[in-house]
């Protein structure tokens, strides 16, 4: 850590707060707009955000554990890391591959490429979902082969971990690309000519130079594989205890009047989201002057 | 490490960028490839990197046997001497080298970028961000294969040693963010520097940074190539830096090369109407040849005996420094009419208007010390080119397969706006 390089990332912080006459509005304009972004803020995302803790904690602390100690709960809450598991890795290889392949070479069909790891962003989960259905359902086309070979792909894990994959796909890619448009190819090309073989330059060169824009990719894709609803609610089959995903587990548990259970399995994807938010934040505090160093240009 | 370049292609779609290059290269020399953009100079370059693969053509280095023998076991050799065209030679010909027994000619033209081991410093620097200007430099080394990896304490002195070279001792704990761009450059050139090259490659070295900076660093790298005594190529488009600093230069345009020769050379024969215009600001007067002499057009007196020129239309270049002031006695001077004057420190520049074509023509006096005549708006002149160069203007029409060439629309046009 260098203090000039620090100072830096801190002083603009300063001037820009009071002392910058063209853009300083009158008092009652700047509470105004203040108190709109807040009160919207506070109504819309904090006010449903604290009812589910108060919801959940209703019945007091003892309530609250002992729904974690239900063995469907805690079968669901497995699922849905087991799923998170293969899919964040998974999409991890394949964005950066993906990436890599959009962002440092010209081929026939770049655009048709980068249009389809959109897709699952622009089609609905339930879409998504029936997809699956349609291929490896009872009717599926192959079902027949799968089922022979692999076991059960619908109403078991393999389905619902195909479906978070299918909805967390564009998450990793999408994060890395612009960043690695923007840094080009030179870095290797440099790394190459220094002898460096080619996954040396990956290793040494190009993944530091992505690590944040990649991390951050896995954040987002790991929210959003635990959190899933609709897709994996298509293939789940909703077998308790076996195919219950944390989301799917909350609404079979809200559906029967329990309500304090329901909020607290809710409570603890709320936290994992929160959690995860903390994690993006400190990491972007911690390594303020390394992120800013990456993103400077011809540096 | 000399090299020979013979007959090399590129295409990028539809565009040519180099239409069949040849070039010699020759050990220890420090060569300028320069040229406007879009010329091929900078693909040129990459292509002796092995960063481009080419479309034809074949690229060979030439070096002692043993010198460097990682490369030459691994790669085919065939003995031959470098065919020295009519072109000016190398400045630092060396044929007593070439000559010895164990010199070897290398094809290298299907060799990655890691085998040419090459020096390539490139416009951005492309320094490691993430790394201290010491694990930049010594990134070349710490990626060699184990066996042939210096320790951390050969390869930490290396680095002090090059820092020394580069002038940046004491800086080796820095981030690239935290440099100048003098300071960024010099450490790309430590980091290529680092992995003993065959050659430096240097594409656009003064391309980003303010003037003084780039007088500086200029004079700093013609210093650096004589102690170091690296074959140097860099490439440019400031004719000035150009000239100051190689032993030779190469003026490429539109994929091709218009000309080969020391600094002198180019500045003092350019061989093509190209060269004469990208090298200062030359004045084109419209003439023609008829029955051995060179008529300027609306002129009725000869200008001179045009010896061996062939007959018909030309253009005359002749430079603003390269015409004289002469007396009303000189019956073949050309009449004019003073229409502009400028002082540009030790330079008095005068814009002239040709009473014979109503051309305007630009030509640079020495400053006058007060004795002598000062000219003023209006005044009569009679000018003549103490030195010129005629090219016909047929050929230029007719010597673009494309149909359509900038260079020759620039001297075209200006023609014109001058009638």
């Amino acid at each position: 850590m260098n203090h000039a390089v620090k100072d830096a990332a801190f002083l603009p912080f300063e001037p820009l707060k009071q002392t910058n006459s063209v853009i300083n509005e009158p008092r009652l304009v700047r509470w105004l707009l203040i108190a709109a972004a807040l009160g919207f803020l506070s109504l819309f995302l904090l006010l449903p955000l604290l009812s589910v803790f108060v919801e959940a904690l209703r019945k007091g602390a003892g309530a609250y554990f002992a729904a974690f100690s239900d063995p469907e709960t805690l079968a669901s809450i497995k699922l849905t890391f087991i799923a998170a598991a293969i899919a964040v890795p998974l999409n991890l290889i394949f964005g950066l591959c993906a990436a890599w392949a959009i962002t440092k070479f010209e081929f026939r069909g770049k655009q048709l490429l980068i249009t389809m790891i959109d897709l699952p962003f622009s089609v609905s989960p339930v879409v998504a979902g029936l997809i699956f259905v349609l291929i490896f359902g009872a009717q599926g086309w192959a079902q027949p082969w799968f089922g022979d070979h692999l076991g059960k792909v619908l109403f078991a894990t393999p389905g619902i971990v195909l479906a978070t994959i299918f909805v967390t796909f564009p998450f990793i890619a999408r994060e890395l690309i612009p960043l690695m448009q923007e840094q080009g190819t030179e870095d290797e090309q440099a790394a190459l000519s220094l002898g460096a073989t080619g996954w040396q330059t990956f290793t040494r060169v190009t993944l530091p130079n992505i690590k944040w824009a990649l991390l951050y990719g896995v954040l987002l894709c790991n929210a959003r594989a635990t959190g899933e609803f609709g897709a994996v609610s298509v293939v789940s089959g909703h077998i308790r205890g076996l195919t219950n995903t944390m989301p799917l587990h909350i609404e079979i548990l809200y559906n029967e009047y329990q309500f304090v259970s329901a909020f607290a399995v809710a409570s603890l994807l709320a936290l994992l989201a929160m959690v995860t938010l903390a994690v993006k934040s400190l990491l972007e505090w911690r390594y303020a002057d390394q992120l800013a160093a990456t993103h400077r240009s011809g540096g | 490490m000399d090299i020979q370049i013979r007959g090399v292609q590129k295409h990028y779609g539809s565009f040519h960028a180099l239409r069949g290059i040849d070039l010699d290269i020759a050990s220890g020399e420090l060569l300028a490839l320069l040229g406007p953009s879009g010329s091929g100079k900078t693909t040129l370059l990459r292509a002796i990197a092995g960063l481009e693969p080419l479309d034809g053509g074949q690229v060979k280095f030439g070096d002692i046997e043993g010198e460097r023998s990682r490369f030459a076991s691994t790669a085919r050799s065939d003995r031959e001497r470098p065919a020295m065209d009519g072109r000016a030679g190398p400045a630092t010909e060396d044929y007593s080298r070439q000559g010895r027994p164990d010199y070897r000619w290398v094809d290298a033209t299907h060799l990655s970028v890691q085998e040419r081991k090459v020096g390539f410093v490139f416009q951005q620097y492309a320094l490691f961000k993430h790394m201290t200007v010491l694990d930049n430099i010594a990134f070349g080394l710490t990626v060699r294969p184990k066996k042939e990896r210096p320790d951390t304490a050969t390869i930490n002195k290396r680095v002090r040693e090059l820092l020394e070279l580069v002038q940046l001792g004491g800086l080796e704990k820095r981030y690239p963010a935290q440099l100048s761009g003098g300071q960024k450059q010099r450490v790309a050139l430590a980091r290529a520097l680092a992995i003993e090259p065959r050659v430096l490659l240097l594409d656009e070295p003064f391309g980003a940074l303010d003037a003084k900076v780039r007088k500086d660093l200029r004079r700093w790298l013609r210093s650096l190539h004589r102690e170091t005594g690296y074959t140097t190529i860099f490439v440019t488009h400031d004719q000035e830096e150009a000239l100051e600093l190689a032993d030779r230069v190469v003026v490429m345009n539109r994929g091709v090369i218009e000309q080969v020769g020391t600094t002198d050379e180019v500045w003092e024969v350019p061989s093509t109407p190209f060269v004469y215009d990208f090298l200062g600001t030359p004045n084109v007067l419209p003439a023609r040849v008829e029955r051995g002499a060179l008529l300027l057009n609306g002129a009725t007196a000869t200008l001179a005996t045009a010896g061996a020129e062939p007959e018909g239309p030309v253009n005359v270049y002749t430079r603003p420094n390269e015409l004289r002031v002469v007396g009303d006695d000189d019956a073949a001077a050309l009449a004019g009419k003073v229409i502009e004057t400028q002082r540009t420190g030790l330079l008095l520049r005068l814009g002239v208007k040709l009473l014979s074509s109503g051309d305007v023509i630009e030509i640079e006096l020495p400053h006058p010390d007060p004795a002598v005549q000062r000219w003023q708006i209006g005044d009569g002149i009679r000018v003549r080119p103490s030195r010129y160069s005629l090219f016909p203007r047929a050929v230029a029409t007719a010597a673009e397969e494309s149909g359509y060439d900038p260079t020759l629309t620039v001297t075209e046009h200006r023609a014109r706006s001058r009638v």
